[in-house]
């Protein structure tokens, strides 16, 4: 199947897992993101945001680079609760799921080129600032992606993470 | 001025101490992430002193970590029953130097707020800069929370 569409599956069968309770309650965005791969070093990515019911929303990130033959495409989708802390009614603390996909083409020429895709499910923890004005939604977030690094995490605690820090704008539908 | 400073620090200390009488003290371990790439596993023996976090909250929910990763962090921690999450600034550290920076934390303690010692989890995410490096430090810590 080709990206683009394991990605809308992917997206819409997660989806299909939150409660919509009307139309009313449901906000599209845009925005411009930054991600960070535990280098200390931020990349540029494009992110679109779905909010569900008032309280859960689902967000995804794209970023990637072409260096020389080597395409690199990533994804990261987060599904997650907002809760709204300290009585405030724009700061929120972002608690979920967090799924990636990193992608990897190295064209070799005569050779073709070889493929390297691999996923990780993990969690998110973060925090944001929501602010409405009319129908006009704007969304800050700093969140953290982080994923359990295979069998060590049971004797080491060994972890990876994404950082991601994120400006959204949307409209309540 | 100087004087005028003094008096306000000490009676910012002073105002801190009071509401340190009663609140919780945390010790805790985990792998931390401190921007040289990678996965860190927690050290068997635990003696990288990068894992160790020390955290002192008050009653008024003023929250004091002492640790290398993230940092020295000074912060508000918000508590719905177990689950807490804090925000505030520091100066934050990793591999490429220390600044200034905001950091939140997330986590879950157990026993409710009785006194005693109970299991606290944590994770916590911090931002600086040193010069023009951009920092971005975070840990996951496991311990022992001692409520008093």
């Amino acid at each position: 199947m080709p990206t683009p569409a394991r990605h809308a599956a992917l997206l819409c069968a997660l989806a299909a897992g939150f409660p919509a309770t009307s139309a009313s309650a449901i906000d599209l965005g845009v925005g411009l993101a930054g991600v960070d791969g535990m280098d200390d070093h931020m990349e540029p990515a494009a992110t679109a945001r779905v909010g569900w019911t008032d309280g859960l929303y689902s967000q995804a990130y794209f970023w990637g680079r072409d260096f020389g033959p080597v395409k690199e495409r990533n994804v990261a989708v987060t599904f997650a609760g907002e809760a709204h802390i300290g009585g405030s009614p724009y700061f929120v603390a972002h608690y979920g799921a967090a799924a990636t996909e990193h992608a990897l083409a190295l064209d070799g020429g005569a050779a073709g080129v070889q493929r390297d895709r691999d996923y990780n499910l993990g969690g998110v923890l973060g925090l944001g600032l929501t602010a409405h004005v009319g129908p006009l939604r704007f969304a800050t977030s700093w969140d953290s992606h982080i994923f359990l690094t295979g069998s060590a995490f049971i004797v080491f605690l060994a972890t990876a993470r994404k950082q991601t820090v994120s400006v959204v704008m949307g409209v309540d539908l | 001025m100087t004087l005028g400073r003094n008096a306000a620090l000490a009676l910012a200390l002073a105002a801190w101490a009071e509401s340190a009488a009663a609140g919780s003290l945390t010790v805790a371990i985990g792998p931390e992430q401190i921007g040289n790439g990678g996965a860190a596993p927690t050290a068997m023996p635990p003696t990288d002193p990068f894992q160790w976090g020390l955290t002192l909250v008050t009653d008024g929910g003023l929250e004091s970590t002492l640790s290398l990763c993230p940092g020295l962090l000074l912060g508000h921690r918000f508590k719905t029953g177990g689950l807490f999450a804090s925000a505030g600034g520091g100066l934050v550290i990793d591999a490429h130097g220390a600044g200034a920076g905001p950091y939140a934390s997330f986590g879950y303690e157990s026993g409710d707020g009785a006194a005693g010692v109970h299991f606290v989890a944590s994770y916590t995410q911090a931002f600086g800069f040193a010069g023009k490096r951009y920092l971005a430090p975070s840990s996951m810590r496991f311990g022992a929370v001692w409520e008093y």
